[in-house]
């Protein structure tokens, strides 16, 4: 931009940025270099990296699902109609983001604990929710869900309606104006949301161990065995944090790829 | 309730939230001084290779925070190359691991921050007689809610964090207990109210930087 | 007397030639308006004139010295440029017009200052943060930011293209009140050029076409791209 030249700058461009390269990837290669010397594919056979990674893919899954089915429409509404109070439900609905993972594990275990707000009435149910699996899927799609909404919301206000009138012109009903004009114009901000979601259930830390404790096979993720792994065989947590690492990287590329490099993460 | 007010006004409570304002002071002031002028250098230059410095910072800002901390760990630890510091179990590794999950944030907020100023602004600044080193300090001054927004932004995120700090601190009272560790064990134990008392202080301690970071973003 | 002398320049952006001029003498204290349509390289003019670039080929002498590849500060401090967007520092109005003079280095009182904010009618909006001002005032600070640095050229980008008639108005008075300074005018508006400008010339895909009196361009230009142009006839 600048029409000068800058030797000094560039020198000093180039060397802070190598440092900072370095504090970045020496880690990564001493993740790796340990996970080698631990034999990484043996590792990946040990119970506790199997379990952990079987039970992290199937709640985060399940959790997705969940709030894609119920976020979708909500997400929707918040774009297109009328909804009173909006910006009450928008900012309630920013609030898991910002609220830190512990507190929300500690929230979640005051409203559906057994001695919580809602403990009696789940009682009588015969419901148990804290330290199941099913408290995992909910620890994460609490602290998760927000991100979709929120970029799907963006996503289906920026669809122009003049499409979707003219559709309707043309004797698509409803349902299928949605599917088929709406639903895939706003699928770029859709499917990046739910793998910004995806990434942050992946990496729950915080809410889950307080709401569903670390009971390996039923609820202790990926996070929560590289922490219990460390007491035990660094070996396993090595592995595991391996995969995360993997899975962060495919989630990056792919969303750099669906968005065509326009977003990179969520809070730019 | 009057459990709530003896949490409140325990001892162990003060010195909780000190340490925790202490190792994420720290860990912020750290992570600013060397975030902040880099995330500007980069955004202020055009260089080879400069898409994949922003790919490696957008890859720290997704990792999760528990294996930032296994990194730590493995570098701290006894046969780590950094082992002799004997760091491991101490604040000081409670703030290094901070650190590194807050510098790719100050780093790349600062470095989009500094980029959105107008390119017909940085034309400007140099037809008025800007030299390199002027023009970058007036762009960087023009950026500074963006670069105050990252900082608040690195902080809300680092005082936060449960695993990562877990792993490395150990969670020993009196020593690397933080308030989200607290939390943690104390919910563990039972005690719910000790537990609610320090959520209580790290919500309002969140509220008030995320109420700064949503004026300093005009929202 | 001649600020500026071209000789056979020639500007490209990769395989793409935006300037070919073989000569272009600009006066010391002449206002000077080049008109052409959009994309005819008169930003581009403006920009070496500025010394933001340096010409691909050719010579471009400043006050008797060649401006070569070494991009002088020197030169770009003594000439200043007004955009067609008043790209103001997000700081109080007073602020923005004493950077060019800190920048400089240059001490400075605040009744430098407020003289030059007097020229363009805004003494008042001293203490104003700049971010706040209306289009027409915007620009009327930029101009101050520029004449407080008292150039020996002024180049002006489209200085009004964005603007009601009364700021207009006040803008064209000021150019007109410019003194000794060398005033280089782009616009694509011909009556501004015609009343503002002692000569007038057109550009063509980078090419000056012909470089004339205002009075002749106007009434008896001699290429008839000029008075195609001049009414409104030039199709681009």
């Amino acid at each position: 931009m600048l029409p000068f030249r800058a030797h000094l700058g560039q020198t000093l461009i180039f060397s802070a940025s190598g440092a900072l390269l370095l504090f970045l990837v020496l880690p990564l290669f001493v993740l790796l270099a340990r996970a080698i010397e631990a034999d990484l594919l043996q590792q990946l056979t040990q119970p506790t990296v199997t379990q952990a990674l079987r039970l992290s893919l199937v709640t985060s899954s399940l959790s997705m699902l969940i709030t894609a089915a119920l976020g979708t429409p909500l997400a929707y509404s918040l774009a297109r109609h009328k909804v009173p109070a909006r910006s009450v439900i928008e900012t309630l609905l920013d609030l898991p983001i910002v609220l830190p993972p512990a507190v929300a594990g500690l929230a979640l275990l005051l409203t559906f604990g057994r001695r919580g707000f809602l403990g009696p009435v789940l009682e009588t149910l015969d419901l148990s929710l804290p330290f199941t699996t099913t408290a995992v899927i909910m620890a994460e799609t609490f602290v998760a869900a927000p991100f979709f909404i929120r970029s799907a919301q963006v996503g289906f206000a920026n669809v122009s309606h003049q499409l979707e009138e003219s559709a309707s012109d043309l004797g698509a009903n409803n349902w299928q104006v949605f599917r088929r004009v709406t639903l895939p114009l706003a699928g770029t901000a859709l499917l990046s949301g739910l793998i910004l979601s995806w990434a942050r259930a992946l990496g729950e830390f915080g809410a889950t161990i307080l709401f569903a404790g670390s009971f390996s096979g039923r609820t202790q993720t990926m996070p929560l065995a590289i922490y219990h792994a460390l007491e035990s065989d660094l070996g396993s947590a090595v592995a595991l944090a391996a995969i995360l690492i993997l899975i962060s990287f495919f989630f990056l590329a792919l969303l750099r790829l669906i968005t065509h490099g326009r977003i990179g993460h969520p809070m730019l | 309730m009057e459990d709530l007010l003896r949490a409140l006004t325990s001892s162990d409570l003060a010195e909780i939230v000190a340490l925790t304002l202490r190792v994420t002071g720290i860990a912020l002031i750290i992570s600013t001084i060397i975030g902040a002028p880099l995330g500007a250098l980069i955004g202020l230059s055009k260089f080879r290779g400069k898409s994949f410095v922003r790919a490696l910072l957008y890859t720290g800002m997704g990792l999760p925070p528990v294996v930032v901390g296994l990194f730590v760990y493995l570098i701290l630890s006894r046969s780590g190359p950094l082992g002799s510091l004997s760091w491991l179990f101490t604040p000081s590794a409670m703030i290094v691991a901070q650190i590194v999950i807050a510098l790719p944030l100050t780093t790349g907020l600062t470095m989009t921050s500094v980029e959105s100023v107008s390119p017909e602004l940085k034309r400007q600044i140099a037809a008025l007689g800007a030299t390199r080193s002027q023009a970058a300090w007036t762009i960087l001054r023009e950026a500074r809610i963006g670069v105050t927004a990252a900082i608040v932004a690195a902080f809300g995120g680092i005082i936060s964090e449960v695993g990562a700090v877990m792993l490395v601190g150990g969670n020993i009272a009196g020593q690397t207990r933080v308030l989200t560790t607290a939390i943690v064990l104390n919910t563990r134990q039972g005690d719910f109210s000790l537990a609610l008392a320090l959520g209580l202080i790290l919500l309002i301690l969140t509220f008030i930087v995320n109420t700064a970071l949503m004026k300093l973003q005009g929202r | 007397m001649t600020l500026y002398q071209l000789r056979n320049l020639q500007h490209r952006y990769g395989e793409r030639t935006v300037l070919d001029l073989s000569a272009l003498d600009i006066a010391h204290g002449e206002i000077i308006a080049l008109v052409g349509p959009s994309g005819s390289g008169k930003s581009t003019l403006l920009r070496l004139l500025q010394f933001l670039e340096t010409p691909t080929q050719g010579s471009l002498l400043f006050d008797g010295i060649l401006s070569d590849h070494a991009l002088p500060l020197e030169a770009r401090r003594r000439v200043v440029t007004v955009f067609q967007h008043p790209a103001l520092l997000d700081r109080s109005v007073f602020d923005n017009v004493a950077y060019g003079l800190r920048l400089r280095g240059v001490p400075y009182g605040p009744e430098t200052i407020m003289a030059a904010l007097g020229r363009v009618g805004l003494r008042d909006y001293a203490r104003v943060r700049a971010k706040t001002l209306s289009g027409g005032e915007a620009q009327r600070v930029a101009l101050a930011r520029a004449l407080v640095l008292n150039p020996i050229a002024l180049l002006l980008d489209e200085p009004t293209a964005n603007l009601d008639p009364y700021n207009v108005g006040l803008i064209e008075e000021i150019i007109r009140g410019h003194g000794t300074t060398t005033v280089v005018l782009v616009t694509h508006n011909t009556f501004q050029a015609k009343r503002l400008a002692d000569r007038v010339g057109l550009l063509l895909s980078g090419k000056l076409i012909e470089l004339l009196p205002a009075d002749r361009f106007f009434n008896a230009p001699l290429d008839p791209r000029t008075r195609s142009f001049i009414n409104g006839e030039m199709v681009y």
